[in-house]
């Protein structure tokens, strides 16, 4: 192991911002968790995890300072796993990152991994996050797993195809415009010892499929539209006038391995704001939906998925930004990251989709959970993904109030869906 | 299984209360539950922690100590004896008093807390003034300072305690204030004369004192006339 040298990699274009955007509380980080049948060996998972990171080179690795760059460095060996605390995604500072830039966790039945999101994204994560479950379940009872939805072979060399920066290899030949209108901040009273709430809804697929497919919407549109009508509510509470309304936006991740052909486990994901204009007027349900839809079918285009990885790309290839030292470019695009980054949306909306494990795994695991860390500002978030029967939404907020909470649950009950409710409330 | 009444969602079984609302759950027909084991290990309690008020002080006196050790040194290095800095440290001294001692007593909350902090902070102006009269060789401390200290703080103490212990509008207290002003006017310049031998009618006070007591004149008049106070208010307010 001594004399195997460590690779090393430079961040991935979407991932440049994350360590710039830092704040001295708060870093962007997210989740993803595997509930099993029985309780969590943690000698077991600590093997586990020795033979996993080998396979994952992007993801096992520290964040380093160059003199005009961030890089990733792989780790010589495993972080050592640790037991889970009152809450998810608590914070991690840079120093740490520096150290080892994820960390697997354990409660009772439930293996979690937490990432930096400069190493990878929400897709990248659930391929590690099955890796290290299978080899998990492998190891302590003897099955064998095949190697098929997500679960990656351990004894196989990493894969350059899955270490590639595939922003850099799909740049288009136009740039589009990254001007957005600036949307609505959520209010409400921020936790004063960093504490994050975490409120799970279940419900059931079937049920939430057929209604989406009554109204001729996606899933992802169904849900984004309730987000938004719960926004609005939220909105015409706190800002009766409606003159100084903003809008109502929800940022919806785009998983781009399906739009270009890549198998990276780093980041590769962009995202569309679907909007709607409080001034205007009120809106039902339908109005969103169909508005959502359209949006979103207009803007889930290759090409013009194309035409924002350009602009990004050109930024980065830029010589003028490129010879800036670090800690001039980290000044600028903390700038532009607080001007900016997330004043352009009021939550996100992530949705991983349908998670497959292989067969022999499924009746292992109970249930899969994919939790989105709060932003810096805005106070809330929201991550969601569909393992077997259920579709389980996860909210984080980095506030008191479970206002948006609330509004978007009790919506879903009154359009005839059952939803089961499950926190870390204090 | 239960349901929250208020939002209508189904409750996981590690809930006491609807995470949505805060409704506690009450179940009639569930039996005793079994506890469940909530989705995250329960949160140390953690509570903010007060800094008291002992601390605060003691830090105080620390910082305080290293000017009053410098001069201390400096002044008798140079001058192998005290000379100017016991000013220095008496100004010091003066200032912790008036800082200190507030912060101590409001540990612990007493209706006697303000004048007893007044009344330190007045003696011990009087022990600088009585070290500045001896390391001067002035003979002005009985004849004037004491006096004219103990006046000031007789009505310092008083509007404070009327201040505290009546029922009289702020506009009330502040005319008493500007009366006692006046009268404190006449009362230096007799003191004056009498201390420094200057002259032996009034001169100058009685301009001040006649200002002075008419303008507080008027304001007790305002306060006892509530319509035309409250039309001053209208015209006049901030």
């Amino acid at each position: 192991m001594a004399d195997r040298e460590l690779r090393w990699m430079r961040l991935d274009n979407a991932a440049k911002i994350y360590p710039a955007a830092k704040r001295r509380n708060w870093n962007n980080l997210f989740r993803l968790s595997a509930t099993l049948r029985d309780p969590v060996d943690p000698l077991v998972l600590q093997s586990a995890l020795d033979v996993t990171v080998r396979r994952f080179p992007s993801i096992a690795v520290r964040i380093r300072r160059g003199m005009f760059w961030y890089y990733l460095e792989e780790l010589a060996q495993a972080p050592k796993i640790e037991r889970e605390q009152s809450y998810p995604l608590a914070h991690r500072s840079f120093s740490e990152l520096r150290r080892c830039a994820f960390r697997v966790l354990y409660y009772e039945n439930r293996i979690a991994v937490e990432f930096f999101h400069a190493l990878t994204d929400g897709n990248g994560g659930l391929v590690f996050l099955k890796t290290l479950t299978a080899e998990y379940i492998t190891q302590k009872y003897g099955v064998s797993i095949a190697n098929t939805d997500g679960v990656l072979d351990r004894s196989e060399e990493p894969d350059e195809r899955e270490l590639v920066d595939s922003f850099l290899q799909n740049e288009g030949p136009v740039s589009k415009s990254r001007r957005e209108e600036t949307a609505y901040l959520l209010p409400g009273t921020r936790e004063w010892d960093g504490y994050l709430n975490l409120t799970t809804g279940i419900l059931d697929v079937q049920e939430v499929l057929a209604l989406a497919k009554r109204y001729q919407v996606s899933l992802t549109t169904l849900m984004v539209s309730v987000m938004m009508m719960s926004i609005l509510a939220i909105q015409n509470r706190h800002v009766p006038n409606r003159r100084q309304q903003k809008p109502v936006k929800v940022l919806v991740p785009v998983n781009l391995r399906k739009f270009f052909d890549s198998s990276t486990l780093r980041n590769f994901v962009l995202y569309v704001t679907p909007g709607i204009d409080p001034k205007m007027g009120d809106y039902t349900l339908e109005e969103v939906l169909k508005s959502v839809h359209h949006q979103m079918g207009v803007e889930l285009t290759q090409k013009q998925m194309s035409a924002r990885i350009t602009v990004n790309v050109r930024s980065e290839k830029s010589w003028a930004l490129k010879i800036v030292p670090l800690f001039l470019k980290n000044v600028a695009m903390k700038l532009v990251y607080n001007m900016v980054g997330e004043k352009k949306s009021c939550i996100a909306f992530s949705n991983l989709g349908a998670a497959a494990l292989p067969v022999e795994m499924q009746s292992y695991v109970d249930r899969l959970d994919f939790v989105l860390g709060a932003q810096a500002v805005c106070p809330n978030n929201c991550g969601a993904l569909t393992y077997g029967d259920h579709l389980i939404i996860n909210f984080t907020r980095s506030i008191e109030e479970p206002e948006l909470e609330r509004e978007f649950f009790t919506r879903l009950r009154r359009l005839g869906l059952s939803v089961t409710i499950e926190s870390n409330q204090r | 299984m239960s349901y929250c009444v208020h939002c209508g969602v189904e409750l996981a079984d590690s809930e006491k209360k609807c995470p949505l609302c805060g409704t506690e759950v009450i179940d009639p027909r569930a039996g005793k539950k079994k506890d469940v084991l909530p989705p995250f290990p329960p949160h140390p309690v953690r509570t903010q922690q007060q800094v008291s008020r002992q601390s605060l002080v003691g830090l105080l006196t620390l910082i305080f100590l290293i000017p009053i050790l410098l001069c201390v040194v400096c002044d008798a290095s140079i001058n192998h004896r005290i000379v100017w800095s016991g000013y220095v440290v008496g100004a010091f001294l003066q200032l912790y008093v008036t800082i200190a001692v507030p912060l101590l007593l409001s540990a612990r909350p007493s209706r006697h807390n303000s004048v007893l902090s007044l009344s330190l902070d007045f003696l011990s102006l009087l022990l600088l003034l009585k070290y500045i009269e001896w390391e001067t060789g002035g003979t002005w401390f009985w004849t004037f300072a004491l006096p004219v200290t103990v006046l000031t703080a007789a009505i310092v103490i008083a509007i404070n305690l009327i201040a505290l212990r009546t029922e009289l509008s702020r506009l009330a207290i502040s005319a008493i204030a500007v009366i006692c002003t006046g009268v404190f006017c006449l009362a230096l310049e007799l003191l004056l004369n009498f201390a420094f031998h200057l002259r032996s009618t009034i001169a100058w006070s009685s301009y001040p004192l006649i200002t002075f007591l008419l303008l507080g004149a008027v304001m007790l008049y305002i306060d006892r006339n509530k319509p035309l106070k409250e039309k001053l208010i209208q015209k006049f307010f901030l």
